[in-house]
């Protein structure tokens, strides 16, 4: 009997403890992946999963951005490479994130995936006008942390090739 | 528009089916120069359920104009084809067929969503006059056989003796109003009625199962229903009963011979005891006085009813299944198929000695190889509909151009998917109008002359062969004057004077935008439309155009289209590290050459010679800008390919094999940047998993010449 009672404790404060996360509205939880040495934040509501060692067929005659396709279960999967999006020189480890936004999945490479974070709207800072860059919505610092994160626009990297 | 779309979904598909198979049968009629009886009953019907159907969607012209034909041959039906003189005739298909036409049009109207016809009056006026025609002559032939009946009085006819008995020997013969309708109801209530005046026990009636058997309403329409009493006294008091029914239109009282009533002795006296009890052998009318060839007919139409019957049941068998679904049970067949072919070869198996899975493995095979075929069977039509519709214009343009012409179809039943009969539909339209056009001379004598059939002849036909479906259209026309077309492609600027052309390329001119010969503009061809749109939308489903002709002998247009578009054969090739599927289709030849046989051009392009001619190299790895692959001729293979009327070599490093793939679009993320225009056109998964980049020859070929 006891042992159940413990159990019902135990239940009801995951509860308590869901219902004060849903509480806390401005909340939003985050992936954050490391690209070219710089931290960038992607809301969670656009990933679908990270890959390791994907194999990317590669596209003629197509920017240096667009690394392929890949197979993903029977479904062909644009992938754009973040770090030549950006401008920056790709480092030999990579992973890649599959995204959909908008019903279209594409995959993006990185270097690495760091963590998942939740970060309060609040903290978010617009980023300063003369370092303005369009896939990136704005910036905040790791909580409980110190490092610098972009947070970048999710809608905007599905438009990458519009 | 507010209705139910589902219901015009049903109405239009129940409309396409009804005018197709009128047309059908108005043609075969035709041609056999007048209607069987059962033609007659079947286009009753249709007009009918067009009748019906148009007037529950409230499709006013629709209905009123069906209504009307509906009569007429509601006419036609009791006179019988006979009553209608010969010279009637052709008039009455040529109405026919314009109804067709314009119940085509108004359904077009539906489905465009535009308003429905208001003036139908020159058009119901035609009818009218035309039934008023039919039904004057008929009119005649009925006087005539009333006459007849008349005097024959109460005297019973050889019909109306066959139905008498001696037990019941009092008859009452009961014609119902034309066209009232459950003539078998309306038969059971009277008999209801008469059950008022006269014990049950005291009178029966032929056909004896009116009440449960619907089809003996066609029974009392064609020969009247008999009631028969036993006592003539029960007769007089039941007349009432008949009389004041509303349905009946006329009535005539018939003693069985040999009773008191002084009835003449009619030939069919032996028969008489029997009758009533065999009912099978159908009473000939007295009134018709042909009456051997109406047994016959009856006959064949007893045969007509079992095929309609045996129809009718095929039918039954048959669903319709949106084309969405079917393309995503295809969807799942092919990532069954991919995914099957990844686990029998995947490489965490290499190595392993596994018997039964092997075994296992090759059942799945044969399993999703039948699948697969099962699951491309669904979504293949028979040309056979296609076809017929040529059957109509052939017709048309043989009245309206004055060129006696017989259009012959081969092949009828052959199928192809249903995206191709749809877009090869219009392109067969347009080369049998040009056919018939440009094609059949004008003049008999010219035919004559030539030692030809004085009558014209375009054969449709189609065939499979391996992963093609080959439509031909020959003609055995004029041909092709190359002086003619030559002069007229230059003065189209597509040729250079003073060039030298083969009969080939003469030929291709023929299929390039801006090209129509015929100088003047007809209703048939020639409206700025050319076979170049034949071309383009035969190649918007893979497939090729090809013309042959012979001066004086004809033309003969050759369409191959590639049987199913979303599998293919694929030959893997590799460039570097890349693969690419080139279809097999494409590929001519295969073969290794050395640099001593490349022949360099002032621009540093190169050629080779095959056979005859000469063909430029196109580097897969330049044309792709490839980091990996290899430079030296030596190493690789050339594929020669052909995509329509582009012949090229394409240079690649090496063979990997010949596979069948599903051929999958890429996704717009990477579309968008034009690869198409490269000749990038989709891409399969291979067996191991990974991706293969499927060219389109056709385009490689054009974008290396822009």
């Amino acid at each position: 009997m006891s042992e159940e009672n413990g159990l019902f404790a135990k239940t009801d404060e995951a509860r308590s403890a869901l219902s004060d996360k849903v509480h806390e509205t401005d909340e939003e939880k985050y992936l954050i992946f490391r690209s070219s040495n710089i931290l960038y934040a992607l809301s969670t509501v656009y990933v679908i999963e990270i890959l390791n060692n994907v194999s990317i067929t590669r596209i003629p005659m197509v920017p240096d951005y667009i690394a392929g396709v890949i197979n993903l279960r029977g479904a062909i999967v644009p992938i754009v490479d973040f770090r030549l999006l950006l401008g920056r020189i790709p480092e030999e480890e990579s992973c890649v994130i599959i995204l959909n936004i908008r019903e279209t999945s594409v995959g993006i490479v990185v270097d690495s995936v760091d963590q998942m974070v939740d970060i309060s709207r609040s903290a978010i800072l617009p980023v300063p006008s003369q370092n303005e860059h369009k896939l990136v919505s704005g910036m905040c610092t790791v909580p409980g942390g110190v490092s610098t994160i972009m947070i970048l626009d999710g809608e905007a990297l599905g438009h990458v090739h519009e | 528009m507010s209705m139910n779309n589902d219901m015009l979904e049903a109405y239009l598909f129940e409309m396409h089916s009804l005018l197709e198979q009128l047309d059908d049968l108005v043609l075969a009629a035709e041609e056999a120069h007048t209607f069987s009886q059962d033609d007659v009953n079947e286009i009753f019907r249709i007009m009918h359920t067009i009748k019906g159907s148009s007037a529950m969607m409230e499709f006013n012209s629709l209905m009123t104009i069906a209504h009307r034909i509906e009569d007429l041959f509601f006419v036609i039906r009791e006179k019988t084809m006979d009553a209608i003189s010969e010279d009637l005739k052709p008039e009455m298909f040529d109405l026919i067929f314009q109804s067709i036409d314009f119940f085509r049009e108004e359904i077009e109207k539906v489905e465009t969503n535009q308003p429905l016809s208001t003036s139908i009056d020159t058009f119901l006026d035609k009818i009218n006059s035309f039934s008023a025609k039919i039904s004057g002559e008929a009119t005649e032939e009925e006087s005539h056989a009333e006459e007849a009946v008349l005097s024959s009085a109460s005297a019973p006819s050889a019909e109306e003796a066959a139905f008498a008995s001696t037990e019941f020997p009092y008859g009452l013969h009961v014609f119902f109003d034309e066209g009232v309708g459950m003539e078998n109801l309306r038969a059971m209530m009277l008999i209801n009625s008469v059950k008022d005046y006269c014990e049950e026990s005291q009178f029966d009636y032929y056909p004896p199962d009116v009440q449960l058997n619907p089809e003996t309403a066609n029974f009392i329409i064609d020969n009247g229903f008999y009631v028969r009493f036993r006592t003539a006294g029960d007769r007089e008091e039941a007349i009432p009963a008949v009389k004041d029914n509303g349905a009946v239109k006329n009535w005539q009282v018939f003693d069985a011979p040999g009773t008191a009533s002084p009835a003449p002795v009619q030939t069919s006296k032996p028969v008489v005891s029997e009758a009533p009890a065999a009912p099978v052998p159908e009473p000939v009318p007295a009134e018709e006085p042909q009456a051997v060839p109406a047994a016959q007919q009856s006959a064949a139409q007893g045969a007509a009813q079992q095929s309609a019957a045996k129809q009718a049941h095929v039918k039954e068998s048959l669903i319709s299944v949106s084309l969405s679904k079917l393309d995503s049970l295809m969807a799942v067949i092919s990532e069954i198929v991919i995914t099957e072919a990844q686990v029998t070869a995947s490489p965490d198996l290499k190595g392993l000695k596994l018997d039964n899975f092997t075994k296992a493995a090759r059942q799945l095979r044969s399993l999703t190889d039948n699948l697969q075929d099962v699951g491309l069977s669904l979504r293949m039509v028979p040309v056979s509909a296609t076809f017929q519709k040529m059957k109509r214009i052939v017709r048309d343009m043989s009245k309206k151009l004055k060129k006696e012409t017989n259009l012959v179809l081969v092949g009828e039943d052959t199928e192809v998917d249903k995206t191709v009969v749809d877009s090869i539909s219009d392109p067969i339209m347009h080369i049998v109008r040009n056919s018939m056009d440009h094609g059949i001379e004008s003049d008999r004598a010219e035919r004559i002359a030539a030692g030809k059939d004085p009558v014209g002849k375009i054969i449709l036909s189609a065939r499979q062969t391996g992963g093609e479906v080959i439509i031909e259209v020959i003609d055995d026309g004029q041909g092709v004057d190359d002086d003619a077309v030559l002069n007229k492609a230059i003065r189209q600027g597509l040729a250079q004077p003073g060039m030298e052309y083969s009969h080939k390329d003469i030929l291709n001119f023929l299929l390039m935008p801006g090209f129509s010969t015929n100088t003047e503009v007809t209703e048939y061809s020639g409206r700025g439309v050319g076979m170049d749109v034949v071309k383009s939308n035969v190649e918007s489903v893979g497939g090729t155009v090809t013309i042959t002709s012979e001066r004086g002998k004809g033309m003969t247009t050759t369409l191959r289209i590639p049987l199913n578009m979303s599998i293919m054969d694929g030959m893997e090739v590799s460039v570097g590290d890349s693969i690419f599927t080139v279809p097999i289709s494409d590929i001519q030849q295969i073969f290794k050459v050395s640099d001593i046989n490349i022949i360099q051009d002032a621009t540093h392009g190169e050629m080779v010679k095959i056979v005859d001619n000469f063909y430029s190299i196109v580097r897969a790895k330049d044309f792709y800008q490839l980091n990996g692959g290899t430079d030296n001729l030596d190493e690789g293979v050339l594929l020669w390919v052909e995509s329509g009327d582009n012949s090229f070599c394409l240079f690649v490093d090496e063979l990997i094999g010949e596979q069948q793939v599903v051929v999958k679009p890429l996704p717009d993320y990477v579309n968008n940047y034009g690869i198409k225009n490269y000749g990038v056109s989709g891409c399969t998964i291979l067996g191991d998993g990974s991706i293969s980049i499927i060219l389109d020859v056709a385009t490689i070929y054009a974008s290396q010449n822009n």
